[in-house]
C-alpha cells in the first residue's frame, strides 16, 4: 500500500496525503473484495463448468470497487482538479489491476478447496478400506469358528481310536457342514430344506463331541420347505443356543428348533437351557448383537430377532423372515 | 505310581489322553471329571501328582478352578482354541498340549514330567498364567465355605486389603480371595475400578459423593452408604477417572 502511494506521489505532480489516502481506500477495498470472495467461496464451490460464474463474481467486484474508490475519493478531494483528471484517467488501468488481483485470489482458493477436499475424500476412502478389510476378516473367522473346528477334528481323532467307522462318518459329516459354511453370503438366499439340513450336520458334529449329553428336538412344519431364508442367520443362533445350553453346563440338555409360517412369515424358534447364574457382567447380551445389525442390513427392520427368557430358565430366540415372493423365485 | 486326573468337559478328549497313557504304566488315572466343578472336589479327594486340565469348560474355566485349588498339583493344560491362554502359556512357559494332541508332542511333555513333579511347581506361577488370561476379567470365582460363587465384576462395590486375602464386597455380602491389591489394581478395568487408597479399590459406578475432610484428606461415600477414606494420589486418580 505505501509503494503505491509512493508510486502515485513521484509519478504524478499531487500532494502526499492524496496519493497516502488514494492507495488506502483502493487497496482497502480490494482487500475487502478478497475477503468477500474467498469466504464466499468457503461456502459455495462452483463446478468445473461454472468457472465462468467466477469471472462473473470478480467482475461486478471489481466494478464495485472501483467506482466506490472513485466516489469516495471524488467526494474527499473536490477541489483537487489534477487529481480528478488522474483518476478519471487511471480508472481502466486500476480496474484491470483490481480484476486480475480479484481473479488470482479467486483462483487460489478453489485449488486450496479442491486439494483439501481431495485429501480429505482420499482419508475417508482409506477408512472405509480398513473398516471393509476388518469386516472381512471378522467374517472369515467367524465362518471358520476355530474353537469349533480345532474341538472337532480332536474329536475325530478320538474316534479314529475308539471307533475308527464313525470318525469316518464324523469326517465327511465335517466336510459337507464346512463346505455348507464357505458356501454362505447374506446375499444368498436358501431354502428351508437346504439351510436345516446344514444346520442338522452342525447338530450332529456336537452330538459327537458330547454324545448323550446333546438332545435335538427339530419339527418343520410341512409348509415351510419351499420357503427360502438368507444363509448366514441361523446357523450363529443355534451354534449361540449351543454355547450358552451345552457348553455352560455338564447336564445333558435338549435343544428345540420349531420351524413354522405366520402370516407370509417364516418363524424359526430356537430354545435352549440355560443356568441363570452363568450369565457374567456381560448380562443379557448372549452375542445375539451381530445377528441383529446383520438383519437390520438385510431387511431394515431391527424387530425381527426376538429373545426372551422363560422363568423354567428357557432361553427363547425367535427369527422372522419376511417372505418376499421376488426372493423365492430368483433361487 | 503317579496319579493324575483327566478334566475335560469332552469324553472323547478325554479317551485320546486316556489312550497316549496306556503306555505309561507307572502312571495311574485316579480320576475323570467333566468340569471345573467335579475337577475341584476329585482333586481336593485324591490329591493327585498332576492333572491334565481343558480351558473352556462349563460353569468354570481351567483357570478359575486352579485359583480356588488350595495344594496345586503339577498341570499340563489341553485346549483346542484360545489364543489369549496359549499366549499365556508362552510367557510363563507352561506345558500344554494342542488339541488334536500329536502323540510326539505328548510324550515330549510327559518327558518333562518327572523334574516337573520334583520341582514342586509354584503354584504362582500356574496363577499368574490363568490372571494373564482375559476371560478372567469379567467375574472372580469365589469359594466361601463349601460353596463355589461366580461374581461379575460389576455386582463388586469396592475391595479391601485384609491380611493375606483381599476382601470383596458385594451386593450379595463380603467375599475373600486369596490374591493382592496389585493383583487386582492390575487385573481389574482401569476405567470402572479406581484404587484410592493402599487398602481400597473402588467401583467407579458406586461412587455418590466425594468429601474434603480435613485439610487435603478426601473421603468418598459409596452408594452401599460406606464412607472408605482417599490418600492423595488416589484423589489425583479417581479425579482423573471422574474427568474432574
Amino acid at each position: 500500500m505505501g509503494a503505491c502511494a509512493l508510486l502515485i506521489y513521484y509519478m504524478v505532480d499531487i500532494n502526499w496525503q492524496i496519493a497516502l489516502a488514494d492507495s488506502l481506500i483502493s487497496n482497502g477495498l480490494l482487500a475487502l473484495g478478497c475477503i468477500i470472495l474467498s469466504n464466499m467461496l468457503g461456502y459455495y464451490q462452483p463446478k468445473r463448468e461454472r468457472i465462468l460464474f467466477i469471472f462473473l463474481l470478480a467482475t461486478i467486484l471489481t466494478l464495485i470497487g472501483i467506482f466506490s474508490a472513485k466516489y469516495a475519493l471524488n467526494y474527499l478531494f473536490v477541489n483537487e482538479k489534477t487529481y480528478q483528471i488522474f483518476l478519471n484517467f487511471s480508472l481502466p488501468f486500476r480496474g484491470i489491476l483490481a480484476f486480475l488481483c480479484l481473479s488470482w485470489c479467486a483462483l487460489a482458493n478453489i485449488l486450496w478447496y479442491r486439494l483439501e477436499e481431495q485429501s480429505e475424500s482420499q482419508g475417508r476412502l482409506l477408512a472405509a478400506q480398513n473398516l471393509a478389510k476388518e469386516a472381512e476378516l471378522n467374517k472369515l473367522r467367524h465362518q471358520l469358528q476355530p474353537h469349533f473346528l480345532f474341538n472337532s477334528l480332536n474329536s475325530v481323532y478320538a474316534l479314529t481310536i475308539v471307533n475308527p467307522t464313525e470318525a469316518g462318518t464324523m469326517i465327511t459329516k465335517l466336510a459337507a457342514f464346512l463346505r455348507g459354511t464357505l458356501k454362505r453370503d447374506d446375499e444368498v438366499w436358501v431354502s428351508v430344506a437346504e439351510e436345516m439340513e446344514y444346520i442338522q450336520l452342525y447338530l450332529d458334529i456336537e452330538k459327537v463331541r458330547f454324545s448323550h449329553r446333546l438332545n435335538i428336538d427339530v419339527h418343520i412344519e410341512e409348509d415351510t420347505m419351499g420357503l427360502c431364508l438368507p444363509g448366514t442367520l441361523l446357523q450363529p443362533i443355534v451354534e449361540n443356543a449351543i454355547k450358552f445350553g451345552l457348553y455352560n453346563t455338564s447336564a445333558a440338555i435338549t435343544i428345540t428348533i420349531r420351524v413354522k409360517l405366520e402370516n407370509r412369515v417364516l418363524v424359526v424358534c430356537v430354545a435352549n437351557p440355560y443356568d441363570p447364574e452363568m450369565k457374567t457382567s456381560k448380562g443379557t447380551g448372549f452375542g445375539l448383537s451381530a445377528i441383529r445389525r446383520r438383519l437390520y442390513l438385510l431387511f431394515a427392520d431391527s424387530n425381527l430377532l426376538q429373545t426372551e427368557s422363560k422363568n423354567d430358565n428357557l432361553y427363547i430366540t425367535t427369527l422372522k423372515i419376511p417372505q418376499k415372493d421376488d426372493k423365492n423365485n430368483s433361487n | 505310581m503317579i496319579r493324575t486326573i483327566l478334566i475335560d468337559d469332552e469324553a472323547l478328549a478325554r479317551d485320546v489322553v486316556k489312550h497316549y497313557l496306556k503306555s505309561y504304566p507307572e502312571i495311574e488315572i485316579v480320576a475323570e471329571c467333566s468340569d471345573g466343578f467335579e475337577g475341584l472336589k476329585a482333586i481336593t479327594l485324591h490329591k493327585p501328582d498332576f492333572i491334565f486340565l481343558d480351558i473352556q469348560m462349563p460353569k468354570i474355566s481351567g483357570f478359575e478352578m486352579l485359583e480356588l485349588v488350595d495344594k496345586h498339583p503339577a498341570v499340563i493344560f489341553t485346549t483346542a482354541f484360545d489364543e489369549y491362554a496359549i499366549k499365556a502359556f508362552e510367557v510363563n512357559a507352561v506345558d500344554y498340549l494342542l488339541k488334536p494332541i500329536e502323540k510326539s508332542r505328548f510324550d515330549q511333555a510327559m518327558q518333562k514330567l518327572p523334574s516337573k513333579l520334583a520341582k514342586d511347581e509354584t503354584a504362582n506361577e500356574l496363577l499368574e498364567t490363568a490372571a494373564l488370561s482375559p476371560t478372567q476379567n469379567n467375574r472372580i470365582v469365589v469359594k466361601n465355605g463349601g460353596v463355589i460363587k461366580i461374581i461379575p465384576v460389576g455386582a463388586l462395590n469396592y475391595l479391601e486389603a485384609d491380611d493375606d486375602y483381599v476382601k470383596l464386597s458385594t451386593t450379595e455380602g463380603n467375599f475373600h480371595k486369596n490374591k493382592t491389591m496389585s493383583f487386582f489394581e492390575q487385573t481389574l478395568d482401569p476405567n470402572q475400578f479406581i484404587r484410592i487408597h493402599r487398602s481400597y479399590i473402588i467401583n467407579l459406578a458406586e461412587v455418590t459423593k466425594i468429601e474434603l475432610k480435613e485439610k487435603d484428606s478426601y473421603v468418598v461415600l459409596l452408594k452401599s452408604g460406606i464412607w472408605l477414606p482417599v490418600s492423595k494420589t488416589g484423589y489425583v486418580k479417581l479425579k482423573a477417572a471422574l474427568g474432574l
